[in-house]
C-alpha cells in the first residue's frame, strides 16, 4: 500500500463521518487553541515585565545600599545607610572604561503645596543626568541642568500626574510650589521649571508621581541626611555604560572602588544591572507561562482520550472492512498503517485548526482587557506553535496504535462473518 | 495444482475440541469448476478457509502449485491470497462508501500495482458492468452487486477463484446469471473456481462436486 493510497483511505473514513469526525477533533482543538492562548499571555505578561525594565533606561546598572545586620539579624535591602553621593563622585574619578553617566539620588515622602492643592509626592533628588539616563521627555519648559546642581538653586520639576493636581487648570512653569518635608518642620519654596511628560506606572520610581529637585540643594540644606562622616546619604547610584560594555567587568571594578572607599571587605551595597533584573523577571514570567501551558496541556491529553475512543469505536464498527481488507490481500500491517494514520489525520487537522484558531483569539485578546492596571497582552511565541503540533501529533500516534494494533488482530474469517 | 495431504483442522474451545476436518485429501486442477456441498456445520466453510489461505490446517500437508503453504505466517498467508485468490462471498461484502470501481481497485492497492483504474474497468467489463463503473452498493441490485465482487476477485489475475455461496442471497435468475458468469471464468482464463454451496442445483453448474459431511469427504464424482 502506497503513502498516496494511505492519505485517501483516512480522508475518506473520516469525511464519511463527518459530524463524529468534527466533534473528536474538537477536543484536540480546544486543547491546542488554549495552549497557544494561554502561553500568549504568559509570553505577553513577560514581554509586559521586560518592557517596564527597559522604560527605566537603557544599559544601567543600579547600586542600592547592602542590608543592615544588627545583632546577628538582617535586615531588609536598604536598611543600612552606606550609600552617599560621594561614593557617586569616587565612582566617576575612577574612570571605569565604558562608565557614561553616573548619578545619585535621594528619594523620600513630603507634601506638596499651591495656595490652593496639597499633595503626597515622592521628592527625588538627583543630577541633570537623570532624565537622561532614564529616558525622560518633557512635555514643558526643562528638566534640572547643571547649573541647578552647581548653584543649589531651588528649581523644581514636576511629574506629570503632580503636575495635573497642583496646576488643573494652567501651566505650572514659572509658578512656586513650597515642598513641606518631615512633617512641616522644614519648608522650603520652589520655582516649577518644567514638567515631564506622562510615563504610566513602572519599576522603580515613579515619575509620574515625583517631583525633581537638585541633589546638592538637599545637601546643603537638609542636614538629617547627611551621615555622621558629613557625606550625603543617597538611596540609589545610577551607572549608565556603554552599548555593548562589559557589565560584568563594570560591576567588579565599581564594586571594588566602593570597597576601597567603605574600607570593607564584604559589599555593604548591591550592584545589579538592568539586565540581571529583565533576566530574573524573564525566568518568573517563563515559569508562569510554562505553567498555563502546562494547565492547558490537560485539556490536550483529554482530547486525545476522545480520539482514541474514537477510533476504538471505529475499530468495531469497520470489523467488517477489516476482514474484507484482509481478505483481498492486506497484511496485519497495512491495517495498523491505516488505522493509525487516521487517528493521525484526525489529531493533526484538529491540531492545525486549533492553531489558527488559537492565533486568532491571541491576537484579538491582546490589549482588549485591563485588570486593575493589569492590561492583558498576549506574544505568540511560535515555539509554542511547534509545540502544539507535535504534541497533537504525538498524541494522535499514541491513540491511533491501540486501536489499531487492536484491528490488525483481528481474525479474518471472523471479522468477515460480523453482521 | 492444489493438493491437500490428509488435513486435520481442530478448533479448540474451553469445552471441547471440535473436529471440523478429517485426513481431507484433495486434489484440484487448473481450470477446474468445483463445487463442495455439504450441510451447515459440515466443515464445507473451514475447508474454503483453508483452501483461501485465511486459515492454516492443524496438521497435514497443503500443496500450492507444488509448494508447501500449511505453515505460512500470517503476512506470507496475506500475501499469496492477494497473488493467487479471489474470494466471492454471500454477502457480497463490498465496503458501502466505494465505487463498484473503487471496490474491484482495492485487492490493487495492496498489491502496488500500476494501472489500477485500467485493470479494474477491464475487470468489471469482463462480468458485463461497464456501464455502472461509478455507483455505489446501495445503487446496485444484488445481483450486480456480486457482479462487482467477482470482478474483483478476478482484477489480480488469480490462479483461483473460491465462492462461499455466492446465489445464497439472490433470486433464481439472478443466480443461474452469476454461476454461468462463474461458468465462462474457468473456460475463458483458465482459472479454478472453487463454490461451496449446500443447493445440489448450484453444484449441478460445476463440472465436479465433493460431498462433505461431518469433517470427512463422503463421495467426490464428476458431474455429467
Amino acid at each position: 500500500m502506497n503513502f498516496k493510497d494511505l492519505i485517501l483511505i483516512s480522508l475518506r473514513a473520516i469525511a464519511s463521518n463527518g459530524l463524529r469526525s468534527l466533534l473528536t477533533t474538537l477536543g484536540i482543538i480546544i486543547g491546542v487553541s488554549s495552549v497557544i492562548i494561554l502561553m500568549s499571555v504568559g509570553q505577553g505578561a513577560v514581554k509586559g515585565v521586560i518592557d517596564e525594565l527597559n522604560a527605566l533606561g537603557t544599559n544601567l546598572i543600579f547600586i542600592e545600599p547592602g542590608s543592615s545586620e544588627e545583632g546577628g539579624q538582617k535586615g531588609a535591602a536598604g536598611s543600612a545607610i552606606t550609600l552617599t553621593r560621594e561614593d557617586g563622585e569616587a565612582i566617576i574619578q575612577a574612570q571605569i572604561p565604558d562608565v557614561v553617566y553616573v548619578t545619585s539620588m535621594i528619594d523620600f515622602g513630603a507634601q506638596a503645596i499651591t495656595s490652593s492643592n496639597n499633595v503626597g509626592v515622592q521628592v527625588v533628588g538627583t543630577e541633570s543626568m537623570y532624565s537622561i539616563m532614564r529616558g525622560l521627555n518633557l512635555s514643558e519648559g526643562r528638566f534640572l541642568d547643571e547649573d541647578d546642581v552647581d548653584k543649589k538653586s531651588l528649581n523644581m520639576v514636576l511629574g506629570h500626574t503632580i503636575s495635573e493636581q497642583l496646576f488643573p487648570e494652567d501651566s505650572p512653569v514659572g509658578k512656586n510650589v513650597r515642598l513641606s518635608i518631615a512633617g512641616g518642620r522644614i519648608i522650603f519654596n520652589f520655582r516649577v521649571v518644567g514638567v515631564v511628560s506622562e510615563r504610566g506606572a513602572g519599576v522603580g520610581v515613579d515619575d509620574d508621581n515625583a517631583v525633581f529637585i537638585p541633589v546638592s540643594t538637599l545637601q546643603a540644606r537638609i542636614s538629617f541626611i547627611k551621615n555622621p562622616t558629613g557625606e550625603t546619604n543617597v538611596n540609589n547610584i545610577i551607572i549608565q555604560t556603554a552599548e555593548g560594555a562589559d557589565e560584568i567587568e563594570i560591576k567588579e571594578s565599581v564594586s571594588r572602588v566602593l570597597l576601597d572607599k567603605h574600607k570593607v571587605t564584604s559589599p555593604d551595597f548591591i550592584i545589579e544591572s538592568q539586565k540581571d533584573l529583565i533576566g530574573a523577571a524573564g525566568e518568573i514570567a517563563n515559569i508562569l507561562s510554562l505553567l498555563l501551558g502546562g494547565i492547558a496541556g490537560i485539556s490536550l491529553a483529554v482530547g486525545g482520550i476522545g480520539v482514541m475512543n474514537i477510533m476504538l469505536v471505529s475499530v468495531t464498527e469497520r470489523t467488517r472492512e477489516i476482514g474484507i481488507r484482509r481478505a483481498v490481500g492486506a497484511t496485519k500491517g497495512d491495517i495498523i498503517k491505516q488505522f493509525v494514520w487516521e487517528a493521525l489525520t484526525l489529531s493533526s487537522m484538529g491540531g492545525i485548526i486549533g492553531i489558527i484558531l488559537g492565533m486568532i483569539i491571541s491576537y484579538l485578546l491582546d490589549g482588549r482587557f485591563t485588570f486593575d492596571e493589569f492590561t492583558v497582552r498576549t506574544v505568540i511565541q511560535p515555539w509554542s506553535i511547534l509545540i502544539a503540533f507535535v504534541v497533537s501529533f504525538g498524541i494522535g500516534l499514541v491513540s491511533g496504535v491501540y486501536p489499531a494494533y487492536r484491528a490488525s488482530r483481528l481474525d479474518p474469517i471472523l471479522a468477515l462473518r460480523n453482521e | 495444482m492444489i493438493q491437500l495431504k490428509n488435513v486435520d483442522k481442530i478448533y479448540k474451545t474451553e469445552a471441547e475440541n471440535v473436529h471440523a476436518l478429517k485426513s481431507i485429501n484433495l486434489d484440484i486442477n487448473q481450470g477446474e469448476f468445483v463445487s463442495i456441498m455439504g450441510q451447515s456445520g459440515s466443515g464445507k466453510t473451514t475447508l474454503m478457509n483453508i483452501l483461501g489461505c485465511l486459515d492454516n490446517p492443524t496438521s497435514g500437508d497443503y500443496f500450492i502449485q507444488d509448494s508447501n503453504v500449511s505453515d505460512l505466517n500470517d503476512d506470507q498467508r496475506s500475501a499469496l491470497r492477494g497473488l493467487l485468490f479471489g474470494f466471492v462471498f454471500q454477502s457480497y461484502n463490498l465496503l458501502p462508501r466505494l465505487t463498484a470501481l473503487e471496490q474491484v481497485e482495492l485487492p490493487l492497492i495492496y498489491q502496488n500495482v500500476e494501472d489500477r483504474r485500467l485493470k479494474a474497468a477491464k475487470a468489471l467489463d469482463m462480468v458485463g458492468l461497464i456501464d455502472r463503473i461509478d455507483f455505489k452498493p446501495n445503487q446496485l441490485s444484488g445481483g450486480q452487486q456480486q457482479r462487482v465482487s467477482i470482478a474483483r476477485s478476478l482484477v489480480v489475475k488469480p490462479k483461483v477463484v473460491l465462492a462461499d455461496e455466492p446465489t445464497g442471497a439472490l433470486d433464481i435468475k439472478t443466480g443461474k446469471e452469476v454461476m454461468s458468469i462463474l461458468k465462462n471464468l474457468v473456460k475463458k482464463e483458465k482459472i479454478s473456481v472453487i463454490v461451496v454451496t449446500h443447493e445440489s442445483e448450484v453444484a449441478d453448474y460445476t463440472d465436479r462436486t465433493i460431498l462433505i459431511s461431518d469433517g470427512e469427504i463422503k463421495s467426490d464424482k464428476l458431474n455429467k
